[in-house]
């Protein structure tokens, strides 16, 4: 969210010299405000693109602050892991690319494009490719290579049916505008201005970094205090024991305190994340920057909001009221709740929640009612603790049955407030982990580890408070329960020492990029997957024997907390039971993993990046595969076990990831070397790319002209061409439209290309594309087609040769149609010589596409998995 | 003062406050967004406007004067598309063939524009 902002602003930054355009960025960003999405066509969106002469941030703010993040962070991580792996190699790459000009673009840009791409060296960020789930249709694009090289043609296409926003202003904004704010291009860059450069430090480093988690963590827990201390007070009630108002009087001046410690640090947040926009250190100092960063992001009007509830509370606990009524009392109380539940709240809006897609309204909220539950349980722990002491000595004496009242009141409260701590906080982990990969592999899952740690730890201390302490407070004479409730007040007090340290994990989870937006690094050397258990009968049942010893270990540890007089047999029952099932279940299930078992690939399933491992599989592994990949290669014959057949539909036990371990470090012992050192870890998964396609092409063999209702499994590789001089364009821009991919060779493909071009208006009405490519992949394809028939469906006159590549290997004849339907799954294949054929055939199959229900989520993966 | 009374005040004081900021700024959005519309309809209303696009011939109708053009993007007019277009005069279809990726000036008041200038590239 935050680095979000901080392009955003760079954005604004850029516009303002310009004064004419000013208006309209302001203009486009309050509609954007109102919440109106760009449906239509906007004609300005060209205009002041061109004019200004910089896209792109617009682009990054409309993609949404964790994809901003993704990008930024995700190959970041990625660097640590193969630092030592292939740190030369990189510039090896980097250098090659320069040496190869045959690798060169395929097309001519015009000059400013080049001008833009031209100081930028080889490596593209491949992440940029990832997949934008739920962020619509405009920003499904992604980067597409034409050829092989991907600095070459790198496109932001726009879906046909979103004709709003003007493609060679989408282009601008890829070819300059975008890789511009990315850092990781920015970091490799030479040729870079200073103002780019400067935006590099992405992270808290060093001292700021420091500095930032020590205010931060000091802002929370004040925050966090005062809202607990005027809850407190607020359950405990009114009273008119000496004692008591002591204590409120007590936590009432710490309040204020607090008020103002929270707004000090605040303002201290503000300007470290203020260095942080600007990514230089001394901007935390300067006035004009912070008020910019307060004014102009979204954190900075939270900040704002926050900061003036925080000015008010403490106003308000400056002055002098009468409380001695009832109602007066309860006004001034519940005023003082609200106005910290109000600087307190907002925060959510400010933290990752904000940056959520798509339910961002929604993990706002759940992450509100957390941080309020977290302020009410945690900050109200500290006032009980004062208020028992208070209670539990001798002076204090009178307030005794009202700290017990208190205590009970607040251990029900505080019943209540964990569930729904533990509700909301465990929708915010799947939310900001997802899975168990990012958990245990990335710094912001161990980080949640150990908040959960240290919350069971906390939690078994107030169940301690709560089951044996609290219940030996009762009693009417003077000295009954006084050692008790002292010893409680200790107990509550550690409680809330432990909570203020699990302040500091928070804090330092909230400057820590979510686990989803991190490549996991996988620690174990195992994982569990029922994958492990196709075709191994044995082992399935050896498996399902396993569960169901567990599960009746767990029906036992269930009736023994149930069941008071059995619960120690029933609990060594229970442990047994669940020892020896998971002994006998968790083996079979298990399968070799790798650090980067759940990597996700960095390079997209395209077809530049399949054509790109076909050649490094020729080159680097052939010779022991085989050409076709079956394993049968000659140098393989003298390994200690035969190479593996990558064609078979074994993969499902293997992860990308695995493939990429395997690739970069060789399995010991089979012969298979390491080609870490010898392939940058792009080309690796260029690689694992053609594996996926290979293998899919294997299971393509027996696909047909006739589809099969409901079953989507071969995913289309996405590609780009180019109609003649026309901007490229994308095959996942026809998202949501059926394509069909011809694959044709004059003049055999005549006849029936002629026919294509006569029902062309049919196949449309139908929502049928057609895309035309030439197998010999003719730049002047258009003229050899002619003037008759009229052939008006995009031919390719560019990137064909990439396309005929990838689609080769699920398909091969003189002439080829894919049938790919809306989500972009290849459903029907037909193998001809290119003669006259049913057309009416393609209709029906159309029809029974169009008439498939298609789930929401239906979209294929863009990367291998 | 009674402190409820006060409270209250303050409550009130920040609900005004509240609401009458956003009424404000709803105002104001509003009255941005009428200015964009304006800004639009300006851009799009009847002027003589005239572009150079790069596109390929790939259909010529002599008959009706129309030219089928594959082309860019037409910036505040139309995304690249598939477009038959009517030519100024019959000499611009002759000057090209089917194929042939050209540089065309359009000219008109949008919607009515038609094909002024052609010429060859590569």
């Amino acid at each position: 969210m935050e680095i979000c902002e901080s392009l955003e602003r760079d954005l604004d930054e850029r516009g303002r010299g310009r004064a004419g355009l000013r208006r309209i960025e302001r203009t486009r960003r309050s509609e954007k405000r109102v919440g109106r999405r760009r449906d239509g066509p906007d004609p300005m969106d060209g205009l002041v693109e061109r004019e200004s002469g910089h896209g792109g941030a617009v682009d990054v703010r409309r993609e949404g602050c964790g994809r901003a993040r993704d990008r930024i962070v995700a190959k970041r991580v990625m660097d640590r892991v193969h630092r030592g792996l292939d740190a030369g190699n990189r510039d090896e790459r980097r250098q090659s690319d320069h040496d190869e000009p045959a690798r060169a673009p395929p097309r001519q840009r015009s000059g400013r494009e080049q001008s833009g791409e031209r100081d930028r060296p080889g490596r593209v960020d491949p992440i940029r490719g990832e997949s934008r789930r739920g962020t619509g249709r405009v920003r499904e694009g992604g980067t597409l290579w034409l050829g092989r090289k991907p600095r070459g043609l790198e496109l932001r296409e726009i879906a046909p049916a979103d004709v709003g926003v003007s493609r060679a202003d989408s282009q601008q904004r890829s070819g300059q505008g975008e890789h511009r704010h990315d850092p990781q291009h920015d970091s490799h860059s030479s040729g870079e201005t200073p103002r780019t450069q400067r935006r590099l430090p992405i992270r808290y480093t060093g001292r700021v970094y420091a500095f930032g988690l020590a205010a931060r963590w000091l802002h929370l827990a004040s925050s966090v205090l005062l809202v607990g201390a005027a809850a407190m007070i607020v359950i405990a009630g009114r009273s008119d024991r000496a004692t008591v108002q002591r204590w409120e009087h007590r936590v009432l001046t710490s309040a204020r305190w607090l008020a103002l410690v929270a707004l000090a640090s605040a303002i201290v947040v503000v300007a470290t994340q203020t260095a942080l926009f600007e990514g230089r250190p001394s901007a935390a100092l300067e006035a004009r920057a912070i008020a910019h960063v307060l004014t102009a992001t979204q954190a900075g009007h939270v900040w704002l909001v926050r900061g003036g509830f925080l000015v008010l509370l403490t106003a308000f606990l400056s002055l002098r009221m009468s409380v001695e009524r009832g109602a007066d009392w309860r006004a001034a109380r519940g005023e003082t709740v609200l106005l910290g539940v109000a600087a307190l709240v907002p925060l959510a809006a400010a933290g990752h929640a904000a940056a959520v897609e798509p339910d961002t309204l929604r993990a706002i909220a759940l992450d509100a009612v957390h941080v309020l539950g977290a302020g009410v349980w945690v900050g109200g722990l500290l006032p009980l603790a004062l208020l028992l002491r208070a209670a539990s000595t001798e002076e204090g004496a009178d307030a005794r049955p009202y700290a017990v009242l208190t205590v009970r009141r607040f251990s029900r409260a505080a019943l209540g407030i964990v569930l729904v701590l533990a509700a909301t906080g465990t929708w915010l982990a799947i939310t900001h982990v997802g899975n168990v990969a990012g958990l245990v592999g990335t710094s912001y899952g161990r980080l949640l580890l150990t908040k959960l740690g240290l919350l069971v730890l906390a939690l078994s201390f107030a169940a301690l408070n709560r089951t044996v302490l609290l219940s030996r407070l009762g009693g009417d004479g003077p000295t009954v329960g006084r050692p008790a409730m002292r010893r409680l007040a200790g107990f509550v007090a550690v409680e809330a020492g432990l909570a203020l340290v699990i302040l500091v994990v928070v804090a330092m989870m909230s400057v820590t990029p979510p686990a989803r937006h991190e490549p996991p690094l996988w620690p174990f050397t195992i994982r569990l997957s029922f994958a492990a258990l196709e075709g191994r009968t044995a082992e399935a049942t050896r498996a399902l024997i396993g569960s169901q010893i567990g599960v009746i270990g767990l029906v036992a540890l269930v009736t023994g907390l149930a069941v008071r007089a059995w619960r120690l047999p029933l609990a060594a029952v229970a442990l047994a039971a669940l020892g020896a099932g998971a002994g006998l279940a968790l083996p079979p299930l298990s399968i070799d993993a790798y650090p980067t078992t759940y990597l996700r690939p960095s390079v997209p399933y395209q077809a530049g990046a399949i054509t790109a491992g076909a050649a490094l599989y020729q080159a680097r592994c052939a010779g022991c595969h085989g050409p076709r990949g079956a394993g049968d290669g000659p140098d393989g014959r003298a390994l200690p076990r035969t190479p593996a057949d990558l064609r078979a539909p074994h993969t499902a036990q293997h992860t990308a990831g695995d493939l990429f371990w395997w690739i970069s470090h060789g399995i010991p012992g089979s012969g298979m070397p390491g080609f870490g050192s010898q392939l940058t870890e792009e080309q690796r998964w260029e690689l694992i790319n053609f594996l996926r396609a290979l293998s899919a092409g294997y299971g393509a063999r027996g696909m047909g002209p006739t589809i099969e209702r409901d079953r989507r499994w071969l995913v289309a590789p996405d590609f780009a061409f180019a109609v003649g001089p026309t901007p490229p364009r994308a095959l996942k821009d026809y998202r949501g439209r059926n394509v069909l991919v011809v694959l044709y060779a004059l003049p055999g493909s005549r006849p029936r290309m002629s026919q294509l071009a006569g029902r062309e208006g049919t196949l449309a009405v139908l929502g049928v594309e057609v895309i035309a490519v030439p197998i010999d992949a003719d730049p002047n394809a258009i003229r050899r087609l002619g003037p008759d028939p009229r052939v008006l469906f995009p031919v390719v006159t560019e990137g064909a040769e990439t396309i005929v590549a990838a689609y080769r290997l699920f398909a091969v004849a003189p002439h080829v149609e894919f049938l790919v339907d809306r989500q972009g799954y290849v459903r029907a294949i037909t193998r001809s010589r290119g003669e006259e054929m049913d057309v009416d055939a393609l209709v029906a199959q159309v029809q029974q596409l169009n008439d498939e229900k298609t789930a929401a989520e239906a979209a294929p993966e863009e990367h291998v998995h | 003062m009674r402190a409820w009374k006060m409270v209250l005040l303050i409550n009130l004081a920040l609900v005004v406050g509240i609401g009458w900021g956003y009424v404000f700024w709803g105002l104001r959005a509003g009255r941005l967004e009428r200015e964009l519309a304006e800004a639009r309809a300006a851009a799009q209303s009847g002027i003589e406007r005239q572009w150079t696009v790069d596109g390929v011939v790939r259909a010529i109708f002599p008959e009706l004067g129309v030219l089928v053009l594959t082309h860019g993007e037409i910036p505040g007019f139309m995304p690249a598309m598939t477009m038959g277009f009517r030519v100024a005069s019959p000499k611009i279809q002759e000057a090209v063939s089917v194929g042939d990726a050209v540089r065309f000036t359009l000219q008109g008041v949008p919607p009515n524009v038609a094909v002024t200038t052609i010429e060859k590239i590569k």
